[in-house]
């Protein structure tokens, strides 16, 4: 293919913070193939005839750029010409657009178009099962690019078997999972751990043998970031729920969450994990990965290369690789990702006509040219092509044209999106992509997306406060493991939770049936 | 009942509903332009904060959005059973109370302290730069003090636990301790607001009569006595307003406070109503839930309120109503 | 007049004690403001022990000051913060102050009407709607009108207003005043150390102005200060876990604590600046003595 495309020349180093930061705001989108110049042809999107008056469109949803794009972006301008539309689109601010979100659904003030977080909102899947929204199941079909979304994630979206949702959709793999000082492994001469005990193994080695050989007793095996990724490797389940012989098996009451909590422990016990770890937050952990004391970093792969490129300022060969999998005794496995970021609805107070005219909008914003327009804007201004490489001028980043403004609303399934990130060298993308391919043989997904259970709403905080709380307490040595014998115990009679498990399973073999 | 004192010198020993209702068309008349000064603020009360309290009646029903108030089925006290038969209750109501108490015994004395001894500084300037230092922290928000916080406390790397080590002593793991933790939420807020709380105080000094103080120094009162007796009165009934306000939301103890420095290792001592609420209402968008537990926390201040402001009035202090 | 020893030996340890307390609430502050000043990698390197940076720099200033969105940002808050704080106390000043009077008729009840909304709120939704039905949204009258005045200020006023003396205004009224004449002559010029205490607490309140935005206006060039530079700080650590959450993140720009700070020092400077020049109203005994002597 066109690998020489899909990969972003770095523009000339400029040492300016400000520049290096708003370049890197461009990543996401650059793992893309859409080549320069595209031939794509048209999906229907567009609106014919010049005489048709352009169709309004109100869109809700967030942004992560520095500022939103203003109402006259060029960009804007150009899907709106292309698709013959006339867009108002509310861009709410990424701090407290949940809050919005919520409002705006309970007051019924919702745009044409609307944007959820994910499946955990309970006030929108209600509103959705009240039949505030259409079901574009039967439509879908019609449009050629929405309908190359994977079925995985369309399916896992459904509510009550039907399509009332279109995702904002991601790549699958190369979601988050460990990530290994590869120099560190060759200093040590050690070789890319593959079982939980090589892993362990690896990690305190990275503690005790002075990895970075800086003569110090200074570094950490592993920053305990997501530490519940350990525990899931060793129950061989993405989160709480796995499915075994056609069953959900809530993973908390399995013998393989002891298991992880016995390990996490040791590395506690062994300072391989810091003393924090309870308390840090994502900065903290990321910060500890930047300042070269972190062996293991949990991120994407894309999301990593923040923490390699910190620590390079400090030790210019340090090198975060992204781990393929890991084996336990339960099986080998990584975690697979959701697959969307963020949800679009369609309130039923849209006209049916006007609700087709926004899935062709959509669609043409899952065409190779309109993802292109989303996440470069327009060639010559926004970017330049230069052998074939896409660079992103300092005006797209005035304007604000990027996967994390536009590209929020118009996506394309690109299985290698998050294996790029701007100023990443080419090896790295290319090591990436293999690693890519290669946890798709081992991926274990979250099961329990888009599951809901009555019981769950109302008293599942609650137990899962206190089950988490006793992993804490295990891992940092507080409370012994009986205690956590006890409380499983304890859950095991309780009959609000096992009502959460019977529920979990109705609600999984619903959607099953409904499938089937 | 409100209107009795005043108009009562009109002499009727026996106000008939009729003369009642003529009083209250003088007081009316007498007052126009008193209460033509209070209309702005009545009418904001009334359109900005009762208008929506409509809001408050989803704490009775089971309120989905999509039906609104008028369809949305009602459920009684479900909600505050629901909430109250928590086995958990309990220690939440523990630890808010015990958060709660901890600030009004130890925060809430300290900015009037504070102002105390501000006032007591001679060097005009002095005072000024001391003032514009403390009032500072304020504006610093929780995430920005829980990161200061980490810096001086973590294990792996917090100052006070290096001194420690350099000392001799062994680590203290401050952050994951219940013992400390309350404590430390308590240091926390008086490092924010203390300097904040005084200008309130310091304004109420500024109206004291500076001919008392000399009054006072003729009759050989030293400074201790001073403010004893002169600053500290002429303070009292905002001291007394402020605390019967603070009994209002002893329920309340500053979610970001607590969500911010709690984990899963201090959830014992750090799980509070509002912490709950959140985790378990807002998160979940359970908007009756919320609204009910909102509800329970605003009764049980209006109570304390209307006690607090009963003991103030037998005191002889106008109290907050 | 002589100064005792006890009395020296207490201003001494009063100096002493608010020099010790200024350092302390100082400290932090001065922690900031080093490290908005100082470059990320450096930060990093010293795991965020930064007590004088190597080398200066102004890039987190820079990128913050850059963005179009800033001026105009800084434009809508200081709006806010001056004619939000004149309106907050004009309204805030007059209610309390006629409820201050004991001749006025209803005022208990209406003080307990103010007392309930204190403890009483109705949440997020219908306060929304209310905004909407009045035409508000959009409009920075929606970050004003709200929060116009608050119950615990009227109350904590007319304490303030308590004190001045009934034979004050009947001397006034002789003099053919009416009460609102003496509202403005007579009683805000000697209400000058509660004007600015209150001015104070509505400046910064204006200025802080952030939720409110979120929810009221979509138009992002009439976002205040507050709410433009926390975009550029998407913050993370009070989100919720959880996979999709972490996914998203992975597509964010986590910042720099460099920039965190300078954020904060930007957002807080100007309304810094506000204090010492209210501070010479806090100043001893305002004209109150003289007209009651």
């Amino acid at each position: 293919m066109k690998e020489k495309e899909r990969f972003m020349k770095r523009k000339a180093v400029r040492p300016s913070f400000v520049f290096v930061l708003a370049v890197s705001i461009l990543s996401g989108c650059s793992g893309n193939s859409a080549p320069g110049t595209s031939t794509s042809t048209n999906t229907g999107a567009t609106g014919t005839s010049a005489q048709e008056k352009p169709t309004e469109i109100s869109i809700f949803t967030e942004f992560s750029t520095s500022e939103p794009p203003a109402a006259d972006n060029p960009v804007t301008k150009e899907f709106e010409k292309r698709t013959n539309t006339k867009l108002n689109i509310t861009w709410a601010s990424p701090n407290g657009w949940e809050e919005k979100q919520n409002v705006l659904l309970a007051s019924g003030d919702m745009p044409d178009l609307m944007k959820i977080k994910d499946m955990k909102q309970t006030q929108a899947i209600t509103m959705i099962k009240q039949g505030a929204f259409w079901d574009l199941g039967p439509y879908l079909k019609d449009y050629e690019n929405l309908s190359a979304y994977p079925q995985e994630i369309m399916d896992r979206v459904k509510v009550d078997g039907k399509q009332y949702i279109l995702p904002s959709v991601r790549p699958l793999h190369g979601s988050s999972f460990f990530n290994i000082r590869q120099d560190w492994l060759d200093n040590l001469g050690l070789k890319m751990p593959r079982t939980m005990d090589e892993f362990y193994a690896a990690a305190k080695a990275f503690v005790e043998q002075d990895p970075d050989k800086n003569g110090q007793a200074d570094t950490y095996g592993y920053n305990g970031k997501d530490w519940g990724k350990v525990i899931g490797i060793f129950n061989h389940s993405n989160g709480k729920w796995k499915e075994v012989d056609g069953k959900l098996v809530d993973t908390d009451l399995e013998p393989g969450t002891r298991e992880g909590l016995l390990y996490l422990n040791k590395m506690y016990t062994e300072k391989i994990i810091p003393e924090d770890f309870a308390v840090m937050k994502t900065t903290d952990f990321e910060n500890m990965a930047k300042a070269g004391k972190a062996g293991v970093q949990m991120d994407t792969t894309e999301g990593v290369f923040r923490s390699t490129e910190g620590a390079r300022k400090l030790d210019p060969k340090a090198d975060f690789v992204a781990m393929t999998y890991l084996e336990s005794a339960a099986g080998k496995m990584v975690h697979t990702g959701s697959g969307f970021a963020g949800l679009y609805l369609i309130p039923k107070k849209v006209p049916e006509e006007k609700m087709k005219k926004i899935l062709a909008l959509m669609d043409y914003g899952a065409s190779e040219e309109g993802f292109e327009l989303a996440c470069y804007g327009l060639e010559g201004v926004h970017f330049t092509v230069a052998d074939g490489f896409k660079t992103a001028t300092e005006q797209a980043v005035k304007e604000s044209v990027s996967q994390s403004s536009f590209g929020k609303i118009f996506t394309r399934y690109d299985q290698y999106l998050w294996a790029y990130r701007v100023g990443m060298p080419k090896d790295m993308f290319e090591r990436n992509k293999n690693i890519v391919d290669e946890r798709a043989n081992y991926g274990i997904s979250d099961v329990s997306i888009g599951l809901l259970s009555e019981t769950d709403l109302l008293m599942g905080p609650d137990f899962n406060k206190k089950i988490e709380d006793m992993k804490i307490k295990v891992i940092m040595g507080k409370e012994p493991i009986e205690s956590w014998d006890a409380l499983v115990e304890t859950l095991k009679a309780d009959a609000n939770y096992m009502k959460i498990i019977e529920e979990f399973n109705q609600a999984y073999q619903d959607r099953k049936n409904a499938a089937s | 009942m409100a209107m009795q004192s005043e108009v009562q010198i009109d002499g009727l020993a026996k106000p008939t509903a009729r003369s009642r209702w003529k009083q209250v068309m003088y007081g009316l008349k007498r007052d126009k332009y008193l209460y033509l000064l209070i209309a702005p603020g009545l009418l904001f009360f009334l359109l900005f904060k009762y208008v929506p309290m409509w809001g408050i009646v989803i704490a009775f029903q089971n309120y989905s959005p999509y039906m609104g108030i008028t369809e949305s089925p009602w459920v009684g006290f479900e909600h505050f059973i629901r909430f109250f038969s928590n086995q958990d209750f309990y220690l939440l109501f523990r630890n808010t109370m015990a958060i709660s108490l901890l600030k009004l015994l130890f925060f809430f004395p300290l900015p009037i302290l504070l102002s105390l001894l501000l006032n007591e500084l001679r060097s005009a300037v002095y005072k000024k730069w001391i003032q514009s230092i403390v009032y500072m922290p304020h504006f610093l928000s929780w995430v920005i003090i829980a990161g200061i916080t980490f810096l001086l406390l973590s294990q792996s790397s917090g100052i006070v636990n290096k001194m420690l080590v350099s000392l001799g002593y062994a680590k203290y793991d401050f952050l994951t301790n219940e013992n400390n933790f309350w404590i430390m939420l308590v240091i926390q807020n008086i490092w924010k607001e203390t300097g904040w709380g005084t200008i309130i105080f310091l304004a109420a000094i500024a109206g004291v009569d500076p001919q008392l103080y000399e009054a006072a120094k003729m009759d050989g009162a030293n400074r201790l006595r001073q403010a004893w007796h002169i600053t500290l009165p002429a303070i009292r009934s905002v001291i007394v307003i402020l605390f019967i306000l603070r009994l209002g939301d002893i329920m309340d103890v500053g979610f970001e406070q607590v969500f911010l420095m709690m984990n899963g290792a201090v959830s014992n001592v750090a799980d509070v109503f509002e912490t709950y609420v959140y985790r378990v209402g807002i998160q979940q968008g359970q908007f009756s839930f919320s609204t009910a537990v909102g509800l329970f926390k605003s009764v049980v201040g209006l109570i304390l309120v209307i006690l607090a402001n009963k003991v103030a009035k037998r005191f002889g202090e106008e109290g907050v109503y | 007049m002589k100064r005792s020893i006890s009395g020296r030996l207490f201003d001494a340890a009063n100096i002493t004690v608010l020099a010790l307390v200024g350092i302390l609430t100082l400290f932090p502050l001065y922690y900031v403001v080093v490290v908005s000043f100082t470059d990320p990698a450096e930060y990093i390197r010293k795991q965020g022990y930064v007590l004088f940076p190597q080398s200066w720099t102004f890039d987190s200033y820079n990128y913050l000051l850059s963005t179009s969105a800033f001026k105009n940002a800084t434009l809508i808050s200081a709006f806010l913060a001056i004619v939000g704080t004149a309106l907050s106390l004009v309204v805030t000043s007059a209610f309390s102050y006629g409820l201050s009077r004991k001749r006025l008729q209803g005022r208990r009840f209406m003080m307990l009407l103010i007392l309930i909304t204190i403890l009483f709120g109705p949440g997020l939704i219908p306060p929304y709607l209310l905004v909407r039905d009045l035409g508000l949204i959009n409009s920075v009258w929606s970050l004003i009108l709200p929060v116009l005045t608050s119950g615990w200020y009227v109350i904590l006023m007319k304490s303030f207003f308590d004190s001045i003396p009934v034979e004050l205004e009947e001397s006034a009224v002789i003099d053919g005043s009416t009460d609102i004449g003496v509202f403005f002559r007579i009683v805000l010029p000697l209400s000058l150390p509660a004007l600015a205490a209150f001015g104070l607490f509505y400046a910064v309140g204006y200025w802080n102005t952030f939720f409110n935005a979120v929810l009221y206006i979509n138009d992002y060039t009439k976002w205040p200060l507050q709410l433009v530079l926390r975009n550029m700080l998407i913050d993370s650590s009070t989100q919720a876990g959880g996979t999709a959450a972490a996914e998203m993140m992975a597509e964010q720009n986590i910042p720099t604590e460099t920039l965190k700070m300078a954020a904060v020092v930007i957002a807080t400077f100007p309304i810094l600046c506000v204090y010492p020049f209210l501070q010479k109203h806090f100043a001893k005994g305002v004209m109150l003595g003289s007209v009651k002597g």
